[in-house]
């Protein structure tokens, strides 16, 4: 049997292992597990990504069952993209996470369970983004709501269960609305593969229903404004490693999702209009996420504020994909890098945000004067993660920049450049509003002992990785050449 | 590879100087001492190989169907010598300006960080990799103006940042318009657009855009108001990146433009360049007749620096060729005579903490070595033969005039005397007599008073040289020769 055939299920299983021998490890040796796996489920994703250039896409059968009756697992370059990111931020969070949760520190009384929902939540991603089927989206989403809901409580206080709480409502209302549209759909078609609905959609306006209201649904878990009312109070109040992954990764998964369903599952035109609106949400959420960004006191907030613009760019590819195969190519490699460029640099921001809040034992951004004295590597991974956030160069946001601008010319609809254009110059506006207070010239008083140098420059590797992606942009464009989107558009042969 | 290397060696300087830290003062000078000394020998190998018609170029696949490419043409060459080389001197003043300074690795780190994006900027071989040298530049020249962190500082960074980061998104919208409509489109004396036929109105709105994007560190008024208030950083910030690397980038995108990009035929017929030339002519006498009214000595630097940009913003934009070649003299001509004088004004603040106009009677006697540097500077600033700005603004004038402009010729005249103006009364000030008593030893920290002299003697020699072959004003005629045809100059 081929084993490099065998790595969907792989990346299922091993982090589900590790999920489950953490909890029996203990509070000591949880850590070392955590490890182990987050290098092993990297080095499966990395292996993956490139079987997936060299031979495409593969389907892999769980139990060898298949269609209709088993279930299906696809692996295409865009599901390879999202999973290495996945591991990458997975296994600096991880590492982060052994100097945040210090095992020493009895008063934590959830932490000894972070490992487990961590690594539980990791398996039920990998499974997310590698379903090959409607209602296993259901069961992966819901999978990743509640250890998502679990892990921002999980520090306890009043304000972080007060989010979790409302997390857990958009969660659940999200959940099930798509769950009701997979039944319309169901009813109308009898089928749940996205490769057969594919095939076979026909119009009908109880499956046309069913897909409109799954949009709906993946559109609140994803946070799109005006559906993210959610999304600050649970990433600004969960601890800073779960904030990261929130943000960098999780919000992904319901929009590959998203993706998959617009671009690959249904005709052109299935749902008239649904595109343009999707387009202009996302422009809307680019000018007010970022507007918020700004008027923000709190770090993370700030930061938190700053995921739900850079959410909108996603959301450009739709409206641009109607005008052809370049255009699509372009829009699509542009929202790829943006997804891996915001999810390594923004998991830098917010662990970065994590180590200022413990070195200043406050939140309060007019207070954090000075950090660049005594933290410059700190201070330079929050500016670096920033210059991706703007889409200047040289950094992974820029070259998702540059492609989503070039597409939108080349559509000739140019509204979409200026609003690209217009979401950098706010990000500017509000990231420089953050480092102008940590270039400050004041004395200060960190707790020195507080900052592990783990916490220090994790927050730049991180955000070093975002700047280099510059320089991997041919990789991740082959790879999209490798997802079916591209491939089911004729556009790779 | 080897094109790459005028960029690499200062950005791995300045890695390396962020890496030593804080403590380690005197490797952290070697290692930038040597890396400038490096980069000047190694510019020195590609100027030669470009006289000689080789052109050294390299590019590296970035984004689909576009490249980044460098190469080592005696155009860009030029901007590069003149960053090089005045790095090299800057580096030994700023030592000894930042003698007692905080936080020297973060300066000397974002310093070199700044050469190497100005050099991407001199050699980068197309608009997209120009752009990215040119939004690198604004984000390492940041770190620098804010670098006292005071709250005058920080405004005047947020001002900065305000003013490049709209210029960059100006230029980010023209460059990525033009590769939709012409695809890579590699820097070409004469024009690189040949392909593109028709799109009269589609190419003047990115000739706007793309001037936009310049005309903010090239200071063309109404983009300069970030200019003066940047004077708030150290002298050394001051000398190289405000008077050299970072407003000279701005105008070289503009040589780039018009003659390489678009081509002086194409400009003229587009009618696009005329316009350019108005806005230049109008920035010269209006910062020059303000720069009449400062009192502050940097200021009245800052405001001449405006008007001198404009000189060679105009006589790119005339598409004519002894006056293009002229704009691209005067680009080496200016760096080395404003560069002196910023240096001046550095010094006689560190050392007396002058910084008006009106507290410098006694600074003859007190500085005679400086005060004599700064003033053939300034004499060479408002064209006295036989000094250094003399002969590109002889090519200025002559070539506007053979190009049909005597308006320009007018504007280039009256703004030599608002030159005196403004420049003169700083001179007869510092002769009166005043507080100052003549020194005793030293007039000043001799890492500061040598750079002094040294680009101050630069001044004069490269006047007295300006005919010889390997001359800016030779090279400035042999790089823009293949813009304007069958020109011979």
């Amino acid at each position: 049997m081929n084993v490099l055939a065998q790595l969907p299920g792989l990346l299922v299983v091993v982090p589900l292992a590790g999920a489950a021998i953490s909890f029996v490890a203990g509070r000591r040796r949880a850590p070392h597990v955590a490890l182990a796996t987050a290098l092993t489920v990297l080095a499966l994703a990395v292996a993956l990504a490139v079987h997936v250039l060299d031979d495409g896409p593969f389907r892999y059968q769980v139990g060898g069952w298949g269609a209709p009756l088993g279930i299906d697992l696809v692996a295409d370059g865009a599901a390879a993209l999202f999973l290495v990111l996945t591991a990458i931020v997975g296994l600096v969070v991880t590492l982060y996470a052994t100097a945040y949760f210090r095992t020493d520190d009895e008063t934590a009384y959830g932490h000894g369970l972070f490992w487990t929902l961590w690594l539980f939540m990791w398996t039920s991603l990998n499974a997310l983004f590698l379903t090959g089927d409607v209602f296993n989206v259901y069961v992966c989403l819901e999978l990743v709501g509640i250890s998502a809901v679990t892990l921002v409580t999980i520090g306890g206080g009043a304000e972080a269960l007060r989010a979790g709480a409302r997390y857990l409502f958009a969660s659940m209302l999200g959940a099930m609305t798509y769950l009701l549209g997979v039944a319309l759909l169901y009813a109308a078609t009898g089928q749940l593969d996205m490769d057969v609905l594919r095939t076979t959609l026909v119009a009908d306006t109880t499956a046309a229903t069913g897909l409109a209201l799954m949009i709906a649904a993946l559109v609140l878990k994803t946070a799109l404004v005006p559906a993210h009312f959610w999304l600050p109070a649970a990433h600004g109040s969960a601890p800073s490693p779960v904030s990261a992954v929130l943000s960098s990764l999780v919000v992904k998964g319901s929009y590959f999702v998203i993706l998959r369903l617009m671009l690959d599952v249904m005709p052109a035109d299935y749902l008239p209009g649904v595109e343009i609106v999707l387009g202009v949400l996302g422009s809307a959420a680019i000018v007010w996420g970022s507007v918020q960004a700004l008027l923000q006191t709190r770090i993370k907030q700030l930061v938190a504020y700053s995921t739900v613009a850079q959410i909108g760019y996603l959301f450009l590819v739709f409206p641009l994909a109607r005008h052809g195969a370049d255009v699509l190519t372009l829009a699509l490699t542009g929202v790829l890098v943006h997804a891996l460029s915001h999810g390594l640099a923004k998991a830098g921001l917010f662990l970065g945000a994590g180590s200022l809040m413990t070195r200043f034992g406050h939140d309060r951004i007019a207070d954090m004067g000075g950090a660049v004295r005594s933290a410059p590597a700190l201070t330079f991974g929050v500016a670096l993660a920033g210059v991706t956030m703007m889409g200047l160069p040289p950094s992974g946001g820029f070259g998702a920049k540059w492609l989503l601008v070039s597409a939108a010319l080349a559509s000739g609809e140019w509204w979409w450049a200026a609003v690209l254009v217009t979401g950098g110059l706010l990000a500017a506006a509000y990231m420089f509003r953050l480092l102008s207070v940590l270039l400050k010239d004041t004395p200060t008083e960190l707790h020195a002992s507080k900052g592990d140098a783990r916490t220090e420059w994790l927050p730049l590797a991180l955000a070093l990785g975002a700047v280099l992606l510059v320089l991997a942009i041919p990789l991740v464009s082959n790879l999209a050449a490798a997802s079916n989107v591209l491939i089911h558009a004729g556009v790779t042969p | 590879m080897t094109a790459w290397l005028p960029m690499l060696i200062p950005a791995i300087a300045g890695i390396a100087t962020f890496a030593l830290g804080e403590s380690r003062g005197r490797a952290r000078n070697a290692v930038n001492l040597t890396a400038a000394a490096m980069s000047m020998a190694l510019v020195a190998r590609l100027v030669v190989h470009a006289y000689n018609g080789t052109v050294v170029a390299s590019t590296i696949p970035m984004l689909p169907g576009l490249e980044l490419g460098m190469s080592a043409d005696l155009l860009g060459l030029l901007f590069a010598a003149v960053a090089t080389v005045l790095w090299g001197v800057t580096l030994v003043y700023a030592i000894g300006y930042m003698d007692h300074a905080a936080d020297r690795a973060r300066f000397f780190g974002f310093f070199a960080l700044c050469i190497a994006a100005a050099n991407g900027v001199a050699l980068a071989d197309d608009p997209l990799s120009l752009f990215i040298f040119y939004e690198i530049l604004s984000l390492t020249t940041y770190p620098l103006v804010v670098h006292t962190g005071t709250p005058e500082a920080l405004a005047a960074g947020r001002k900065y940042l305000f003013y490049a980061l709209g210029g960059g998104a100006a230029l980010l919208v023209g460059v990525a318009w033009l590769a939709t409509i012409a695809g890579q489109t590699p820097f070409t004396p004469g024009g690189a657009l040949t392909t593109v036929s028709g799109r009269t109105a589609e190419l003047r709105v990115i000739f706007a855009l793309m001037v936009a994007g310049f005309g903010v560190k090239a200071a063309l008024m109404p983009l300069h108001g970030w200019l003066p208030g940047a004077m708030v950083a150290p002298a050394p910030v001051s000398s190289l990146l405000h008077a050299v690397a970072v407003v000279k980038a701005g105008v070289f995108g503009i040589i780039r433009l018009v003659n390489e990009l678009y081509g002086p035929d194409l400009a003229t017929s587009l009618g696009v360049a005329t316009p350019l030339a108005i806005l230049a002519a109008v920035s010269i006498i209006v910062a020059s007749v303000i720069a009449l009214r400062q009192d502050d000595f940097k200021r009245r630097l800052a405001y001449s620096t405006i008007a001198q940009l404009s000189y060679i913003t105009l006589g790119t934009a005339l598409c004519s060729p002894l006056a293009a070649a002229g704009a691209l003299a005067h680009l080496a001509h200016h760096a080395v005579m404003k560069i002196t004088m910023f240096f001046t004004a550095g010094s006689v603040y560190e050392t007396l903490h002058v910084k008006k106009v009106s507290q410098m009677p006694g600074l003859a006697r007190r500085m005679p070595l400086t005060m004599a540097s700064f003033a053939v500077a300034a004499f060479a600033l408002a064209g006295i033969p036989p000094l250094v700005g003399f002969a590109s603004k002889w090519m200025l004038g002559v070539g506007s005039t053979q190009g049909g402009s005597v308006w320009a010729l007018l504007v280039y005249v009256s703004s030599g005397a608002l030159a005196l103006g403004y420049m003169v009364p700083i001179l007869t000030s510092a002769l009166r007599e005043g507080d100052h008593a003549p020194a005793r030893g030293a007039e000043s920290d001799p890492r500061m008073l040598w750079p002094i002299v040294t680009v101050g003697v630069l001044t004069v020699v490269l006047g007295l040289t300006a005919g010889l072959p390997g001359s800016p004003v030779h090279w400035a005629m042999t790089a823009i020769a293949p813009s304007f045809g069958g020109w011979t100059p």
